[in-house]
């Protein structure tokens, strides 16, 4: 019997886009290499998809029109709304109670700041490294183990693959405020060109990205996890990356 | 962070963001005119609408989001206007806006994925050419896997057909020009 009979549609464009699980893709490689028509049709699909970012891929886009970078750049933020006096003396003791607050915090907590200070040095190798796992593809699973056991918290290394990112290293620190933190080095062909480092997180939440040098930083912090990601990148590809590896966290 | 602050870190984000929306809205409008006025008015939308931005890490996703629902606004309008204009018809203009080496095969490709409509072109455009996972475009279309997962087949059986049947033509336009000239030896 043929195998396109067993393999449904669904299946078959999931395996194109690589949206299946290792055992179901075996099972769809077996078929393809029995049957001639299956292996055409997925090829024909395949360079279908594959047509579409090459097509499209063509069209000059660069440079954008110089209105709508005016547009964006000029455009007004929203005028505050006008308050009463009354209300300025709300707004003005509320203000003193958060300083006050604020300045109290700031003294039983550690910085902000501290996490990224932390991820720079972790980065150039200036803080001391308890334990070092170098990661290959039969090894993820133990690299999990070892980031959730030394974050105490359920949390999986992010897979970055579908960017080009491979897991290389993990390493493990212990002299940081509040335990310990775990730096992920992702390589991109040859060399290491991503670090995403992890620990409890230092203040409130917070997103910024900004430039250190060369280095392009991104500071993604909850109330259960601060995430730094560091890395020689463009704004946009440390977008999306920093967005892959902030949802691959969850475990 | 202050206002100003948050807003340049938006601002930022957004210009990042125009290459590739200028792009997609192209793709999907099959219209390099028709595309650049979605990007436009996306842009005064978003501007306008920056604080419902909740993710910024999702700006890409947002952005595109709202310029789809641009372009479907805009064919209801033209349907409603009684100006049935296949949008097809417009792709003339996009072939521009590629090397004139690739045109011919361009239009080709273009002309088929115009066929087969615009939430299958949509898609066709979230898979194959923003890279986005099942589970990302069944977040952005707030649909659920399963539908995703059909109607991308659907529609990657309607560009196949699409491309066979301009393949197909294109054959029998050249087999009758043979047939043509061979007549006028």
């Amino acid at each position: 019997m043929s195998d396109r009979s067993t393999i449904d549609a669904l299946t078959l464009q999931a395996y194109i886009d690589g949206e299946l699980p290792e055992t179901e893709r075996a099972v769809i490689e077996d078929a393809v290499g029995r049957d001639a028509v299956l292996a055409e049709q997925i090829a024909q699909y395949g360079a279908d998809k594959s047509r579409i970012a090459e097509m499209y891929g063509r069209i000059r886009v660069e440079p954008v029109p110089a209105k709508w970078i005016e547009l964006i750049e000029t455009h007004p933020i929203k005028s505050r709304a006008r308050f009463s006096p009354q209300d300025i003396a709300a707004i003005a003791a509320a203000l003193l109670i958060t300083i006050g607050v604020v300045s109290w915090y700031q003294r039983t907590e550690p910085r902000q700041e501290s996490i990224i200070e932390e991820a720079l040095a972790a980065r150039s190798e200036a803080i001391p490294v308890r334990q070092t796992i170098a990661v290959t593809a039969s090894h993820a699973s133990a690299a999990d183990h070892a980031v959730a056991s030394a974050l105490t918290m359920r949390v999986r290394t992010p897979d970055l693959s579908r960017m080009g990112y491979t897991l290389s290293e993990v390493r493990i620190y212990d002299d940081v405020p509040g335990g310990k933190s775990v730096e992920l080095l992702y390589r991109k062909g040859n060399t290491p060109s991503f670090a995403l480092y992890l620990r409890h997180p230092s203040g409130s939440a917070r997103f910024d990205q900004f430039k250190h040098g060369r280095l392009r930083v991104c500071i993604w912090q909850d109330d259960v996890l601060g995430t730094v990601m560091t890395g020689e990148m463009s704004a946009a590809e440390m977008q999306r990356l920093a967005s892959l590896a902030y949802s691959g966290l969850e475990s | 962070m202050s206002r100003g602050d948050a807003r340049a870190q938006f601002n930022h984000a957004l210009i990042a963001q125009l290459p590739a929306l200028r792009r997609y809205a192209m793709a999907l409008s099959g219209s390099a005119v028709l595309g650049d006025d979605l990007v436009q008015d996306c842009l005064e939308r978003a501007l306008k609408q920056s604080g419902q931005l909740r993710d910024p890490m999702k700006i890409a996703s947002w952005l595109r989001s709202i310029l789809h629902n641009l372009f479907m606004d805009e064919l209801r309008r033209r349907r409603s206007r009684g100006n049935e204009e296949d949008i097809s018809t417009l792709t003339d203009d996009f072939a521009l806006s590629v090397p004139a080496v690739d045109r011919s095969e361009f239009h080709e490709f273009a002309a088929a994925m115009d066929t087969v409509g615009a939430e299958h072109r949509q898609i066709l455009l979230l898979v194959g050419l923003e890279g986005l996972s099942y589970r990302e475009i069944a977040d952005e279309l707030r649909l659920p896997i399963g539908t995703v997962m059909s109607r991308l087949a659907r529609a990657r059986t309607r560009l196949r057909e699409a491309l066979e049947n301009g393949a197909k033509q294109t054959e029998a336009e050249i087999t009758t020009l043979a047939a043509y000239r061979m007549k006028n030896l």
